[in-house]
């Protein structure tokens, strides 16, 4: 009988690696784009990558088929890097804190928007990838990785929060504020103008704005 | 809706993700607002150009190579795992039909005592013992089940009690049974502490049914028992490759085990 067991569970184990391989390998460029912006080079972001396959084959067998693979990949991954990098986290309510500050109360000037329009701007020319590239670097770790996911990967807002861990209200935030950290970066501080007086651009959450819609609140 | 709340929500209006009643008001006062109509051309046009610039990474042509011997090794040592439990078996085999033929009683004792590793029950009770402060305070077992996922090689759903009793989930934390890492769970199950703790273990003798010991069978967890060691009572059962220990001081063996019986 452990002959048996033996001689069936060999082919078994191969079969499930072929399956794995055969979902999961095609991910590593993704995966590999993801941890080079995430560490920072690429030699921490092949050790993540090699990490996020270990683990994600041992628990294959919790997998559901059918299930988005690229989504269970990615959470595995963010979820590694922040094993890895945990004690980096701390101090993330402060940069949200202070973010928001300007951010809600600026907006975009007219003028950018129009050199924005045109391609022979000095605006538009400071969009290089390396630029782009840099600028996604010094986003706080917290809105890249929302940044990264979302942007350049293609995640729905949901399945971000699935993967940082955090509700779905702090990914539109997060996200919200890495673009206009982007903005900043990229066009220059000069690109926002405060908002005009009696905009009231404070809301802080969809259900605030709700309840102050249901109370009466001027539109 | 007015110019600054379009502020808000302009980025998660444009990803699609803005809820139908929100959007409606947005739209409406984009109809009216040629300023906030420029405004999202700029944000699409800024999007799409990040998007369309930032590099596609291709990883180094032998990261694969790398990542297929990682997976080579690991089905490697699984397989040696269950070889040496095999071993350890044929060895418990024969050394218990000698034992049979001679009858000598205490040579028993040393052909069980084969694998050099404590009871599985005094491993996990002496765990329990040192009371370990939980990482995530949850009750919500999704919430918990999320905490863990790259933790550990499984993926873990806190058992719920289905008792006509207040069962709820306290916490949980990452801990070690033997060589394992383990899922470490805690409840309240009306008023009395409950631990549990999950595990994938390599080794099948470590969970199997100990002999000459005073255990008690679970007979719908298949293979299961239970036993009571230093004052406590513990409960072990394997699903799906993975190993579930009940442990609680404050129920004896015939009420674990009831409770058991009723977990899902």
């Amino acid at each position: 009988m452990d002959q048996d067991k033996m001689s069936r569970a060999k082919p078994g184990r191969r079969d499930r690696r072929q399956e794995f391989e055969e979902v999961a390998l095609p991910l590593m460029d993704a995966l590999f784009a993801m941890a080079v912006r995430m560490t920072g080079n690429r030699d921490d972001a092949g050790d993540l990558v090699q990490e996020t396959y270990l683990k994600a084959y041992k628990a294959f067998d919790s997998f559901e088929c059918g299930t988005n693979v690229r989504a269970w990949m990615f959470k595995i991954l963010v979820n590694t890097y922040y094993n890895i990098h945990r004690h980096r986290r701390i101090g993330k309510d402060l940069a949200e804190a202070s973010g928001g500050v300007w951010m809600n109360r600026e907006v975009i000037s007219q003028e950018t928007m129009r050199a924005f329009r045109d391609p022979t701007s000095a605006v538009t020319g400071r969009m290089t990838t390396m630029e782009i590239e840099t600028a996604v670097r010094a986003l706080p770790e917290d809105y890249r990785t929302v940044f990264l996911l979302a942007d350049v990967q293609g995640f729905s807002y949901k399945e971000v929060a699935s993967s940082v861990g955090c509700p779905i209200g702090t990914v539109m935030s997060r996200l919200h504020r890495a673009r206009r950290l982007l903005q900043r970066h990229l066009l220059g501080d000069g690109i926002f103008e405060r908002a005009e007086r009696g905009e009231d651009a404070s809301v802080t959450s969809l259900e605030e704005f709700r309840a102050r819609k249901a109370g009466g609140g001027n539109t | 809706m007015n110019c600054g709340q379009v502020q808000k929500y302009i980025h998660a209006y444009l990803d699609g993700e803005l809820g139908t009643d929100i959007s409606v008001e947005l739209e409406r006062h984009l109809e009216g607002c040629s300023r906030c109509r420029d405004q999202m051309d700029f944000e699409v046009s800024f999007i799409d150009e990040v998007r369309s610039r930032i590099a596609a990474e291709q990883a180094p042509s032998d990261l694969g190579t790398q990542v297929g011997r990682l997976l080579a090794r690991e089905d490697g040592r699984k397989g040696r795992r269950r070889i040496a439990t095999m071993m350890v078996g044929f060895a418990s085999a024969a050394a218990l039909a000698v034992v049979a033929w001679a009858g000598i009683a205490p040579l028993l004792r040393s052909a069980q005592d084969l694998p050099a590793i404590p009871p599985l029950e005094e491993q996990v009770v002496s765990n329990v013992v040192k009371n370990p402060p939980l990482e995530v305070e949850h009750a919500d077992a999704n919430a918990v089940s999320d905490w863990f996922v790259g933790k550990v090689s499984f993926a873990v759903e806190p058992p719920r009690f289905a008792t006509t009793e207040l069962s709820r989930l306290l916490g949980a934390r990452l801990y070690n049974v033997g060589d394992n890492d383990a899922a470490y769970l805690v409840y309240d199950v009306d008023g009395k502490k409950v631990t549990v703790q999950m595990f994938r273990s390599p080794r099948e003798d470590e969970i199997a049914l100990p002999v000459g010991r005073d255990v008690r069978r679970l007979p719908t967890k298949n293979g299961g028992w239970v036993t009571t060691t230093r004052g406590y009572s513990v409960g072990v059962f394997s699903t799906r490759g993975v190993t579930y220990t009940v442990t609680s001081a404050d129920l004896d063996e015939r009420d674990l085990a009831s409770l058991i019986e009723k977990m899902r």
